[in-house]
């Protein structure tokens, strides 16, 4: 929360530094003691000393209580420093004064989140979006301000609608996990009220925990699930997957094959056989036999047929690698990888070519990959 | 070697067979760090701002600095920082803590700190080292890589050191982690290359990880740009010449760390593998001494066997299979599976999964690493200092670990047995170990280990346990060649028939430098019954009924 206080922080210096070149251009006519005490404002802000910028403006009021760009200033000095309740009084004198100077809307709104008044900052941070769509800190406010009065999708929905605008957008991320969470959360708890011997219960936990990696909770959870009911379908297959993404491969065989004894349709854990048996350099005849069953089954699942081909190249069958590879990139065809397996294909078969052109094509993927990341 | 370091080899070897039941050789090691008189400790000096380097420090090298035969330490450590940073504030190294410490060996199994009137307290936060004779006067030298650039440590052969660096040629910028001296031109001078990481710097660091109390992570490097590695060509006079952008270094960008020379297409030149994290590994060839290629995806090394980039730490090369043709590992993130890649005829497979190492790795995440007969049964095994960057990893991910012990990996004839555990204790002990270094300590003919820890105390492990095979250490000496004879290729046949072949390079692992002697264990032969040096002028020397168990010194003979 510090740091995205300071970010907020950041943000508000920026518009008090626009809003003081217009506080000057009013104290400056006047009354001409105003220009030196902004002046005195200014430079004390600059050094860091936020007090002295303070007195500084509280002297422009007392000189001219009418003055809402200094109201609004010194509101923005003392939201740096923390105040938010002196932050939001002096935002709603300057608001008082000059009724359309919405500027003030974010940080006054921000300030009342902070100081825990949901409502307020709700209403003051919506206005504040619906006047410039285009602020994202009002939107990311308002958002947290319905999350934090128990309105989750309403708050989510906001969050979400400025991530599609703005995908990078971290805070955003982070809220909009938070507030995933907390709903998983309350499903959760309402599952346990209700049913809290259930294998459900252990299932949806489990889940929230695979969710974030806490893969050693995930499968006790997941575990306690299957001594539950051990008839459900997907309870080994669960505790597969598991053993599978930590790359206990041999573990992950036995349970998924486990699983296709209840459920022989599966073709994620056809697949996640096969991939083990690959990671593991065993046995490549069953893991053919594994990924042919599950596309027989799922004939779209891209990750089978990059499996394909890598078990076909490894047997030798170079061209029809080559063809499972092309339609993983029918399918997908901003994957990188298929295209790293491809020059290696193409460079066994002496199809130097065809090699250079899909070099060309990870190395252009990667520039574009770099180009994005390197954005702010 | 003393006849009691015989008789415990022997002894240790009986036990070791006897505890794993198994009449295989199984490497047996001791920590004798307590005893040695080695007590340095690394200081990474970690901060609340979770700078990234704090976690990735620090190398060390096995070199011999006063060529008395016996193998001296030499560590690289961090320096103090703030947290944060000021803007401007440098790394202060000033405090003894935070020097870089250089040890003599007393060829007792003891070790003298000498770092003061060696002149090597160093400056900067360290992070790697490379030792090399690059101006052929019998000692070699030291570059050690630094946050911010490079410092040359010319050795003066008298137990000092003086920093060169800019006389001759070399002050750069940039975070420099690996390096490593070879002549690629085969000129008879030692050329440099150096890898970098990120372009990163204090104040360019960001927040990662959840903004809550502890989440507070190290950044990943996808959140900063690579850059271009650096090249020097030795002008033979002292001096080198930034030779990077007119040898087709420019524009490869990389996010280096370790580095590996081998002849890795047998053309004769020395060529670069370069170990990079999370994008694309690199393989420089050499187009004649005159300028690289980079062939990374062309040639099979790029990526893994998914046809995706890994984060690639530590390195190294050498036959594993004895078919004559160096392979390639390189370590990874847990998550991920470390990367063996075998050589076919200078283009690689990827086979982490048919050696073993795929399901040996999957759990865990590598640093310095170094393939070396460590049983002396004629096969090179592997051994990785291990540890997660992210100390809290844990809160995260909690089936991944921050500390992890170091791993020791038999080759059974070209697939990798995980053998930690029969190792001896130290193979048990969870630790943040970055640089790793091999070589023979006590000259008893079994290779020891040398570790740097990250922010905790180093290591020297001694091995107890392979004495039961026979051995030869090669030191070589270049006349028309570069006087260590880096980039020679020695290769052998034992009296049984078992062919071996080894590249003299003190290059691989993580930002570490090893012992240039090359090291053949012979198994149960007592002999070698045919030995070919091939010196990077193109001389090649042949032996004949060359006895084992001994410290051998070739020189290169005139033409």
């Amino acid at each position: 929360m510090t740091n995205l206080k300071g970010d907020v922080a950041s943000f508000l210096l920026i518009v008090l530094g626009l809003l003081s070149v217009s506080a000057g251009a009013q104290v400056r006519a006047p009354v001409p003691s105003v220009d030196d005490l902004y002046a005195e404002a200014i430079a004390a802000k600059r050094a860091g000393d936020l007090t002295t910028a303070i007195a500084r403006y509280n002297a422009i009021l007392v000189l001219d209580p009418k003055l809402a760009a200094a109201h609004n200033n010194l509101g923005l000095l003392f939201f740096q420093s923390n105040e938010y309740l002196l932050a939001i009084q002096s935002f709603e004198a300057g608001l008082r004064v000059d009724p359309k100077m919405t500027s003030s809307l974010v940080p006054l709104g921000t300030a009342y989140f902070l100081v825990g008044q949901f409502a307020k900052a709700r209403d003051l941070l919506d206005r504040a979006s619906r006047l410039n769509p285009s602020d994202e800190a009002a939107q990311l406010y308002h958002g947290r301000a319905l999350f934090s009065l128990g309105q989750l999708e309403a708050g989510a929905a906001v969050v979400q609608k400025l991530l599609r605008k703005s995908p990078r957008n971290v805070e955003a991320l982070y809220t909009l996990g938070q507030m995933y969470m907390k709903l998983a959360q309350g499903t959760l708890r309402e599952l346990e009220v209700q049913a809290p011997d259930s294998y459900l219960t252990n299932l949806i936990s489990g889940q929230v925990q695979e969710s974030t990696e806490n893969y050693d909770g995930a499968l006790d959870q997941y575990r306690k699930a299957l001594e539950k009911e051990p008839k459900f379908r997907g309870a080994h297959y669960n505790v597969g997957n598991i053993y599978w993404l930590e790359g206990k491969w041999e573990l992950a065989i036995k349970e998924l094959k486990l699983e296709l004894i209840a459920d022989p349709y599966n073709c994620l854990a056809q697949w996640k056989i096969a991939n083990s048996l690959l990671n593991l350099s065993q046995d490549r005849d069953e893991a053919i036999g594994r990924v042919t069953k599950a596309l027989e089954i799922c004939p779209n699942l891209a990750q089978a047929h990059l499996d394909f081909g890598r078990l076909l190249a490894a047997k030798g069958d170079l061209q029809q690698a080559v063809a499972q590879y092309r339609l993983v990139v029918t399918m997908n065809p901003e994957e990188s990888s298929v295209h790293v397996l491809l020059v290696n294909a193409y460079r066994k078969l002496g199809r130097a070519t065809e090699a250079d052109a899909e070099a060309k094509i990870v190395r252009e993927m990667n520039a574009r990959r770099s180009a994005r990341e390197s954005k702010p | 070697m003393t006849r009691r370091d015989l008789l415990r080899c022997a002894a240790a070897q009986a036990l070791s067979s006897a505890l794993s039941g198994d009449t295989r050789k199984i490497p047996l090691f001791r920590d004798i760090t307590a005893g040695s008189g080695v007590n340095f400790v690394n200081q990474s000096s970690p901060t609340a701002e979770k700078y990234l380097p704090e976690s990735m420090t620090g190398g060390v090298a096995i070199f011999d600095y006063d060529g008395d035969g016996w193998l001296d330490l030499f560590f690289v450590n961090g320096a103090k920082l703030s947290s944060p940073m000021a803007p401007g504030q440098q790394p202060d190294k000033s405090d003894p803590r935070f020097w870089n410490r250089l040890y003599r060996n007393n060829r007792n199994g003891t070790f003298t700190d000498v770092t003061a009137e060696a002149g090597l307290r160093g400056s900067g936060y360290g992070m790697g080292v490379a030792a090399g004779d690059y101006n052929n006067s019998g000692r070699p030298s030291l570059l050690v890589t630094n946050l911010d650039g490079c410092i040359l440590y010319r050795n003066n052969g008298d137990g000092t050191f003086t920093d060169l660096t800019q006389k001759a040629g070399l002050l750069s910028s940039g975070w420099c982690a690996g390096a490593s001296f070879f002549d690629f031109n085969r000129d008879g001078h030692l050329d440099l290359v150096v890898t970098r990481y990120l372009s990163w710097s204090f104040s360019k660091n960001q927040w990662c990880g959840e903004r809550k109390e502890g989440y507070r992570a190290y950044c990943h490097p996808d959140k900063f740009p690579a850059v271009e590695h650096l090249l020097y060509k030795n002008n033979g006079d002292g001096t080198f010449t930034n030779f990077g952008a007119g040898a087709g270094f420019k524009g490869m960008f990389g996010k280096g760390l370790g580095v590996s020379i081998e002849d890795f297409n047998a053309d004769g030149w020395p060529d670069i593998a370069i170990a990079n994290d999370s994008v694309a590994q690199q393989l420089f060839i050499n187009r004649n001494g005159t300028a690289f290629e980079e062939a990374g995806l062309a040639l099979g090394l790029a990526y893994d066997g998914d046809g995706r980039a890994f984060a690639g730490m530590g390195i190294d090369s050498a036959d594993l299979t004895n078919t004559g043709r160096p392979d390639i590992f390189i370590d990874a993130l847990a998550n991920q599976k470390y990367a063996l890649f075998r050589n076919r005829n200078g283009s690689f497979d990827y086979e982490s999964g048919e050696s073993g190492l795929g399901a040996i790795s999957a759990s865990h995440s590598g640093w310095g690493a170094k393939f070396a007969d460590m049983d002396n049964d004629g096969w090179k095994d592997l051994v990785i200092a291990q540890g997660h960057v992210m100390d809290n990893i844990a809160l995260t991910q909690p089936w991944i670990k921050y500390l992890e012990p170091l791993a020791m990996l038999g080759n059974r004839q070209g697939r990798f047995e995980d053998i930690s555990s029969q190792s001896g204790k130290p193979f048990s002990i969870p630790l943040a170990a970055r640089g790793l270094a091999v070589g023979d300590l006590n000259n008893d003919g079994c290779l020891d280990l040398v570790i740097n820890c990250n922010n905790s105390p180093a290591l020297i492990l001694k091995n107890e346990g392979a004495t039961g095979n026979h051995w030869i250490g090669i030191d070589t000496v270049g006349t028309t060649s570069n006087r260590e004879g880096i980039g020679a290729c020695v290769s052998i046949r034992t009296a049984s028939g078992l062919r071996q072949r080894a590249y003299v390079s003190a290059g691989g692992s993580y930002l570490s430098s090893s012992s240039k002697r090359v090291h053949f264990g012979l198994g149960q032969d007592r002999t070698i019954a045919e030995l070919e040096i091939v010196w990077p002028s193109g001389i090649v020397q042949k032996m004949k009924d060359v006895p084992g168990d001994q410290r051998l010194t070739i020189t290169e003979s005139r033409r």
